[in-house]
């Protein structure tokens, strides 16, 4: 596939921000402001720029270098037309799109940015990408088991990252466990039990006052016409001592 | 002058006309038909009511004893309407009956005693009414001669009664010995507010109370509704009850206006009382009739609200209030008589799946409930509503807050029923039944009435404008 | 325009569904009598809308007042302003399709109709009273048709909440009369008539010693309609108990019964509602937050849905407690999103439950292979629900959230803070939720063989998604309704 070849090594150099492709122009400026705001950004900036241009190439060189790994491999089709042409456009910016002199196109607050040269920032990055570059095809040009011991000696720090810092992990923890069952489940047990409960404690407060309550009517006139005096004795008791 | 005495008797005459019609069938041929009679007395007593629509001139009697306005005579005609819709509804029940003309003999006269009473304008009249009314009725708590809870019924309720009426004549002669005077205007003018008084007062008071349920004399109605025929509990629950009310607004507001002040509170005490002993105790029932009398005990608990609004709008609500109360409470009781009689079923789980069987009976049930809680678009809504207005004119919020919060716990029993009847099964409901032509005019006067007199606001406005408040 | 047509519809289509005989005789009556209604509604809509260009004195329009209780200055007074024409439309749309998804109820399916359609006639009475006292005759007409059409044709423990939902609606009921007596008593100056009538209120302004002692009876009487906490507790069980078309409705209409009551209350008494607002606005985000909380620990559908009710309608109450006029605005939006958004979820529950006979989410699965129609349904839906731009829910909520965020002080900030921090767990629960349903594999073999929506059931769908995506993609005729 040697189209697709060249397009991705074009991409892969434009990407790792090595001249005269358009990466190198993009992370040179951002670089620059980065040294004249932050230095430990810069620093930051600086490292990870290499660390992209390593696994860039390791993608690359695992690609297209060596021999396919698999006994069979899949029959290769060659490359239709329309999926070709947007690749070689794509290929064609990444390699070009550099030298558009995009400062004066974007101006902050309608004032034209002064486009500044090439100076002596953009060394640092584009070395340390070599480097990068070097590593890669040293670990990964040719078939060895080199990577196997370097991620070996590496090893808690490589399972670490590989299971991309355990975020996605504390990400369920906090879901499942905190909001789920610490607030979740409450909530709706609080809302079933409690709230709930009082409404139908409600009701069974007034069914047991009912309960309570039955006595009263014993089915004997005797009972009833002594709670006759009692209502009368109460009310004069009441009636007196209210209107006097 | 005849004349004008005999119109303003008018209603009276009238009933006692036909207790006279009644006895001479009885004595005269012994050979009609049970059918014939009971077809004969309903037409007798819807002649009556459709009677009582003429007014008859306002007029005060026999040296101030009996008085009549148009209040009244509506307040009489709506007790009409009512006699005739339990005796429609009693139609079953009575058609096997041996004793037929008698039942309406004692019927008309407790009816006649009602009127006597509630025309009063003396304490003596108001007592001799009260009496005739109480005694054939205690004699008609037993016309279930088969079974002994009648029996039952019938002596507890003339105990109860006796002893109720030997306080209240005891509170009587206390007042005549303070005010030295019987007549109704005149005592008002003659009360100050002494201690022996306000005993007096008490007395007379547990007199009514006793007659219209409330706390803590109540305690004789579960029983005798219970054990009493169908037609002589929706009789007490609607009848007496109203006719009871319509003397005691008069007495309060009239005769022992001096004492307002206390009254009012020991009405609200009774109110609050009536209405949650009534609710709680009806909360428990698992029969019909039972649940019905504690009902009855709870709105009469909410009648008492509405009374001490004392003033135009209590009296129009308390008047308003006992009219939907007839068609509703009878409709339930209606329907209740027709099953009874037909199976002799009156538990709550009998009702279950009924309306699978049923459907236009349950839906009478249904329509009355809703009315008895208070729901609209039925005239209970409306009638609840407008005593609660009327109680609400003192500003006493938490006495209507604590009445408003009665109608919810009220809601739970009558949508316990409504439960049974359309959601709950069981292997054997009742058999569909046939409804008979009377009865069957009585249901659809009961719910016409029940759905009416709530939208319809003129009836409220008539009853309004006919009402004084003092 | 008369505004008792409105009224009268949906009585007569009630009435002649009781003469109807057949299962089809009574579907399509009641299918004519909602649709007759709905054109009725856009047809006050338009009228509305040509006599607000010219009329712009009068609150509301198309009034008329019939004495009803002369003796006690009680009168049918009805008229209509922009919410009201709002809500009507809203309950027009939820009526139609919960009859259409009810088109296969066959179990006294006279009764069933006839009490769907009393239920909405009291809901159009209370959306045009003017008179308070008619207000709470057409609030309180629904009480019964809710507790006979959960208990009768519901699933679940359907008799114990159908009993609760009445004890509890009807308590809700009891404060709400407590209060309108007190505004009575207190109206008309010393001597001066009594009255309930809403403008006449509102011109002649009330005590600030009363509106202080009776606002809280009314606005917690009519916040229990719209699950004012803690006395929501009827909603879960209530609504997830119900059949689905009364579902719809009670989720979709009734409960905004509650919040339009609040919101006229709140004008009926500016000064009080301001003194009560932090505590309204305290319990509306206590709903919000705990209801969502709630929410997502359900395993039932129906649960879930219900619990977001409480979860969405906390919204409501939180624009109108907020006070300011973009606020309130929010609140209105929210009860038009939710309303029709929630009907739109009960009716694609009732669909995948008619199918599946389960609604547990544990059990469905993969449902968008043999259902996509449903399933989108259910997918419009959950978005909605969770506030994604371009239906409604985003519309209503961030204007809401705009309203709140403009009154400063820290007590209302952290509240609107702890609102919108809401949505994600309304995103955590709708995401789960129709993540499990409709995706992945089919929980059970037969699943396979399950049908996707009939004609009535897609209409009912189309007609309330309609709904929401037209207010989320253009909501400026209906902000522009509400604001007149």
């Amino acid at each position: 596939m040697p189209l697709t070849h060249v397009c991705f090594l074009v991409a892969c150099l434009s990407i790792s921000g090595i001249p005269p492709f358009s990466g190198f122009f993009s992370k040179e400026d951002i670089l620059l402001a980065a040294w004249q705001t932050n230095k430990l950004v810069y620093g930051i900036g600086l490292f990870t720029s290499g660390l992209t241009a390593f696994y860039m190439f390791r993608l690359y060189f695992s690609i297209f270098w060596n021999k396919p790994r698999e006994e069979h491999p899949h029959k290769m089709h060659k490359l239709p037309l329309v999926e070709s042409i947007p690749l070689v456009i794509l290929a064609l910016g990444a390699a070009f799109a550099g030298f558009i002199p995009f400062s004066r196109l974007m101006s902050p607050g309608s004032v034209p940015e002064t486009a500044h040269g090439i100076g002596l920032m953009a060394v640092p990055p584009v070395a340390l990408a070599l480097l990068g570059i070097g590593i890669a095809a040293y670990l990964y040009g040719k078939e060895s088991d080199r990577p196997a011991k370097v991620a070996a000696a590496f090893r808690g720090f490589y399972t670490f990252a590989y299971h991309k810092f355990y975020i996605d992990e504390v990400y369920a923890f906090v879901t499942k466990k905190i909001i789920f069952n610490l607030i979740g489940r409450p909530a709706a047990w609080i809302d079933r039990n409690i709230v709930d409960g009082l409404m139908n404690g409600l009701a069974t407060g007034t069914a047991w006052t009912s309960a309570g309550i039955k006595r009263v009517q014993s089915g004997k006139v005797q009972d009833y016409i002594l709670y006759f005096f009692v209502g009368i004795a109460g009310l004069t008791v009441l009636f007196i001592y209210i209107y006097t | 002058m005849w004349a004008g005495i005999i119109l303003s008797l008018r209603q009276e005459l009238i009933v006692t006309g036909i207790i006279f019609f009644l006895l001479l069938m009885k004595v005269g041929a012994a050979e009609f038909k049970t059918e014939v009679i009971l077809r004969l007395v309903n037409l007798l007593l819807l002649l009556n009511f459709i009677l009582g629509f003429f007014a008859c001139p306002d007029a005060v009697l026999f040296n101030g004893m009996f008085h009549t306005d148009r209040l009244i005579v509506l307040e009489k005609n709506m007790l009409n309407l009512g006699t005739l819709i339990i005796s429609l509804q009693a139609y079953d029940w009575l058609k096997d009956h041996r004793h037929v003309p008698e039942f309406y003999m004692l019927l008309l006269a407790t009816l006649t005693g009602f009127f006597f009473m509630i025309s009063a304008g003396n304490l003596l009249m108001f007592y001799l009414g009260l009496e005739l009314s109480t005694i054939p009725l205690a004699a008609l708590s037993s016309f279930d001669l088969e079974k002994r809870q009648s029996s039952e019924a019938a002596m507890k309720f003339i105990l109860s009664s006796a002893f109720s009426s030997a306080l209240l004549l005891f509170g009587i002669s206390l007042l005549y010995g303070a005010t030295g005077t019987l007549g109704f205007d005149t005592i008002a003018q003659r009360l100050d507010g002494s201690a022996f008084q306000l005993f007096a007062f008490i007395l007379i008071l547990s007199g009514f109370a006793f007659k219209i349920s409330v706390v803590p004399f109540h305690l004789w109605t579960a029983d005798v509704y219970e054990g009493s025929p169908v037609a002589v509990t929706a009789y007490l629950s609607v009848i007496s009850k109203g006719a009871v009310f319509f003397i005691f607004i008069q007495a309060l507001y009239l005769v022992f206006k001096p004492l307002a002040a206390p009254w009012y509170r020991i009405l609200v005490l009774l109110s609050v009382l009536t209405m949650v002993v009534g609710n709680l105790f009806a909360l428990r029932q698992d029969k019909l009739k039972r649940l019905l009398a504690f009902s009855s005990i709870a709105q009469s608990g909410f009648i008492l609200a509405g009374i001490t609004g004392s003033s135009r709008t209590g009296e129009a609500s308390v008047v308003y209030f006992i009219l939907v109360y007839i068609f509703s409470n009878l409709g339930a009781f209606g329907v209740v008589s027709l099953i009874s009689a037909q199976t002799g079923k009156e538990d709550i789980d009998d009702y279950k799946g009924l309306y699978a069987t049923n459907p236009l009976l349950s839906w009478v049930m249904a329509i009355s409930l809703f009315s008895l809680a208070g729901i609209p678009p039925t005239a209970g809504f409306f009638g609840k509503f407008f005593l609660l207005m009327a109680g609400a004119g003192k500003g006493n919020y938490v006495f209507i807050g604590i009445a408003a919060l009665n109608m919810v716990i009220s809601l739970y029993y009558y949508l316990r029923v409504i439960k049974a009847i359309f959601m709950d099964t069981q292997p054997e409901p009742i058999r569909p039944l046939k409804i008979p032509l009377l009865p069957n005019i009585a249901f659809v006067v009961c719910i016409a009435g029940i759905l009416i007199t709530g939208l319809v606001g003129w009836v409220y406005d008539y009853i309004y404008s006919l009402s004084t408040g003092f | 325009m008369n505004l008792s047509l409105l009224l009268l519809t949906p009585l007569i289509t009630a009435v002649a569904v009781l003469f109807c005989r057949g299962l089809n005789g009574i579907r399509w009556v009641s299918l004519a009598g909602t649709t007759v209604q709905l054109l009725l509604s856009f047809g006050l809509l338009a009228l509305y809308w040509k006599e607000r260009a010219t009329d712009h004195a009068h609150l509301q329009l198309f009034e008329y007042r019939h004495a009803w209780f002369a003796s006690l200055n009680i009168g049918y007074h009805v008229g209509v302003d922009g919410l009201s024409v709002a809500m009507i439309l809203l309950t027009a749309f939820i009526m139609v399709a919960a009859v259409l998804v009810s088109w296969r109820v066959e179990r006294m399916s006279k009764e069933f109709f006839f009490l769907l359609l009393v239920l909405s006639a009291g809901a159009y009475g209370f959306f045009i009273s003017l008179d308070l006292f008619t207000l709470f005759f057409f609030l309180e007409v629904s009480v019964i048709p809710k507790f006979l059409l959960i208990g009768i044709w519901g699933s679940g423990r359907k008799e114990y909440s159908a009993m609760k939902l009445a004890l509890m609606l009807m308590g809700g009921s009891a404060l709400v009369f407590v209060g309108l007596l007190g505004l009575y008593y207190h109206t008309g100056g010393v001597g001066g008539p009594h009255t309930f009538d809403m403008p006449v209120l509102l011109a002649s302004g009330l005590p600030a010693g009363v509106t202080r002692v009776f606002f809280p009876f009314l606005f917690v009487g009519f916040g229990i309609f719209t699950a004012l906490f803690p006395f929501h507790t009827w909603v879960p069980d209530g609504h997830s108990s119900a059949p689905t078309a009364a579902s719809m409705f009670l989720a979709g209409v009734s409960m905004k019964l509650g919040g339009y009551g609040c919101l006229r209350m709140v004008f009926l008494m500016p000064e009080a509602a301001r003194e009560y607002s932090p505590y309204i606005i305290g319990l509306a985000t206590i709903a919000i937050v705990y209801g969502a909380f709630a929410t997502m620990m359900q395993k039932d559908l129906k649960y879930i849905n219900a619990y977001s009710s409480i979860s969405h309608c906390g919204f409501i109450l939180l624009g109108i407690g907020m006070l300011t006029e973009t606020a309130i605005r929010g609140a209105v939006l929210q009860m038009i999103s939710h309303g029709l958004m929630t009907a739109l979820f009960f009716a694609a529950i009732g669909m995948i439950y008619d199918r599946t006979h389960t609604r547990l989410v544990e059990r469905l699965g993969g449902l968008l292979k043999t259902m996509p129609f449903i399933s989108t349904l259910f997918v419009i839906a959950g978005l909605c629900s969770l506030g994604l731009p371009g239906l409604s829910g985003f519309v209503a909520e961030i204007t809401v959230f705009m309203g709140s965020w403009q009154r400063t002080g820290e007590m209302y900030r952290l509240a609107t803070i702890l609102a919108c921090a809401s949505i994600v767990i309304t995103a955590v629960y709708i995401l789960r939720a129709t993540g499990q349903t409709i995706m992945g594999p089919l929980r059970e073999p037969n699943y396979n063989g399950l049908t996707d929506a009939t004609w009535n059931e897609k209409l009912a769908g189309i007609l309330l998604g309609a709904g929401i995506i037209a207010i989320g993609v253009a909501p400026f005729w209906l902000n522009e309704l509400i604001i007149k």
